[in-house]
């Protein structure tokens, strides 16, 4: 059986040699068009934008094929063609958001300004909210306070949500020392900040 | 996961967030290859820490090289999206491959650029100094030299011949041909003549004047330094093609 990457690879052979072939570029196609798809819904956009951005990428392979070095892989450089097409489509929203102006159906088309304020959420009692936010100022003291890699282990686990793969490929470490490093830094926080914090850093959870 | 540890890392990211732009696409290719410089990569990692859509582009370029990512993604649009991609690629210029390969410059080409070269550089030299000459002609002459000349005749056998020097500064001289007969002819004209007899300079359509002479007005630069004679011919008949002969030949040096 032939090994894709060379399959891959003749392919961008024949396209650069040109004049490019429609055969070749539609293999590319189908070779790419379900990731290109998946990386843009990871993105959060609406299924029809992700059609749209991956028709753009493609279009962007076909046009600039010929500036393809084959110095980095042809993933790092579709990665590459992708990444700016979705920044180039964030950018375009937040325009669009700029110049757009909001207006509730509910209140008519009144200006959000002329309209009454919801209430307020009750706040808590003075003393509660205190005691909530300098147990958050600890928190993030002994966090600061450990070693760098530990403490983005920790952060990616909890704020990103990240498996130990992921935070490993991210930081270019074995899943086996993210696992050490994740061990460790519970232990410190535990140990600098005293039985009062134990339901604040729990044991990691097993993963799936 | 306890909520107020994750409410600490929230904004521990948002403090080491708040570090920088977003790294380019090219920035975090080098990254994921491990090629950016060892202060750099710190930079980064800080950054993607704190950046959730940094972090999962990184993870997705994994992603992109796995056939099993996003298998059975939108298969019932690829057709649809093909089609576009398709029409759109039809009205657009063929690819320009990496490496076209040179073709070869015939020969011809550099000796014909040569000879257009050496061709305009000679033209343009002529031009300049045509123009040159042209404005030392145009420039009028105070006090240019007059010389009456008679012939030997005249001036009794044995004479030597009249010498005229022209100054260096002057760009014309005059000569006034002073025939010794008085016999009207149907047309005049000059010739200068080396002493081994070839024809320096000729000029046709001489009128004789009041006093039976004749005026002639010359260049310097039509006849260098040396001896000379000046030989007057009148032409018998009314046609040009009529016989011509010698009236008086006059010796003149230029200095």
């Amino acid at each position: 059986m032939d090994d894709p990457s060379e399959g891959i690879q003749r392919i961008i052979e024949r396209l650069q040699a040109g004049p490019p072939r429609e055969e070749d570029f539609r293999r590319l196609f189908d070779l790419y068009y379900p990731r290109l798809v998946h990386f843009f819904a990871r993105r959060g956009f609406p299924h029809p934008d992700c059609l749209d951005l991956t028709q753009e990428t493609f279009l962007g392979i076909y046009k600039g094929i010929g500036s393809f070095r084959r110095d980095s892989t042809f993933e790092t450089w579709l990665f590459r063609i992708a990444t700016n097409a979705f920044r180039k489509r964030l950018r375009w929203g937040a325009a669009g958001k700029r110049e757009a102006r909001e207006v509730s159906l509910e209140a008519g088309g009144e200006p959000e300004g002329e309209r009454g304020h919801d209430p307020p959420a009750p706040e808590p009692p003075a003393g509660e909210d205190m005691l909530r936010k300098e147990r958050g100022r600890l928190l993030r003291e002994a966090v600061e306070k450990l070693p760098e890699q530990m403490r983005r282990c920790l952060v990616l686990r909890v704020y990103q949500d990240m498996k130990y793969r992921e935070i490993a490929a991210l930081l270019r470490l074995s899943p086996e020392t993210v696992k050490v490093h994740l061990f460790q830094a519970r232990r410190r926080l535990r140990e600098d900040l005293g039985p009062y914090f134990a339901d604040a850093v729990p044991e990691d959870e097993a993963e799936t | 996961m306890s909520q107020e540890l994750r409410d600490a890392m929230t904004e521990l990211a948002a403090a080491h967030g708040a570090s920088g732009p977003h790294p380019d696409p090219e920035e975090l290719a080098a990254y994921h290859a491990g090629e950016l410089p060892p202060a750099e990569e710190e930079r980064l990692r800080d950054h993607l820490v704190a950046c959730r859509e940094c972090a999962g582009l990184l993870l997705d370029l994994d992603g992109l090289a796995d056939p099993g990512f996003g298998a059975g993604t939108g298969s019932d649009d690829q057709e649809v999206v093909w089609q576009r991609l398709r029409e759109e690629i039809q009205g657009k210029a063929p690819v320009v491959p990496l490496r076209r390969p040179a073709r070869a410059a015939p020969r011809w080409k550099p000796a014909l650029a040569a000879a257009l070269l050496a061709a305009t550089l000679g033209l343009s030299l002529w031009v300049a100094s045509l123009r040159r000459t042209v404005e030392d002609l145009s420039r009028p002459q105070l006090n240019a030299p007059v010389l009456d000349l008679y012939s030997g005749t005249a001036r009794g056998a044995g004479s030597p011949p009249p010498v005229f020097t022209v100054p260096r500064e002057a760009r014309f001289f005059t000569v006034i041909l002073n025939p010794a007969g008085q016999r009207r002819y149907e047309g005049y004209r000059v010739e200068i003549l080396r002493p081994d007899g070839g024809r320096v300079w000729s000029g046709e359509g001489l009128e004789r004047n009041a006093f039976g002479s004749f005026s002639l007005t010359l260049p310097r630069g039509a006849i260098g330094p040396g001896e000379y004679r000046i030989r007057l011919l009148g032409r018998t008949g009314r046609d040009v093609e009529s016989s011509e002969e010698t009236i008086e030949e006059y010796a003149l040096r230029v200095e």
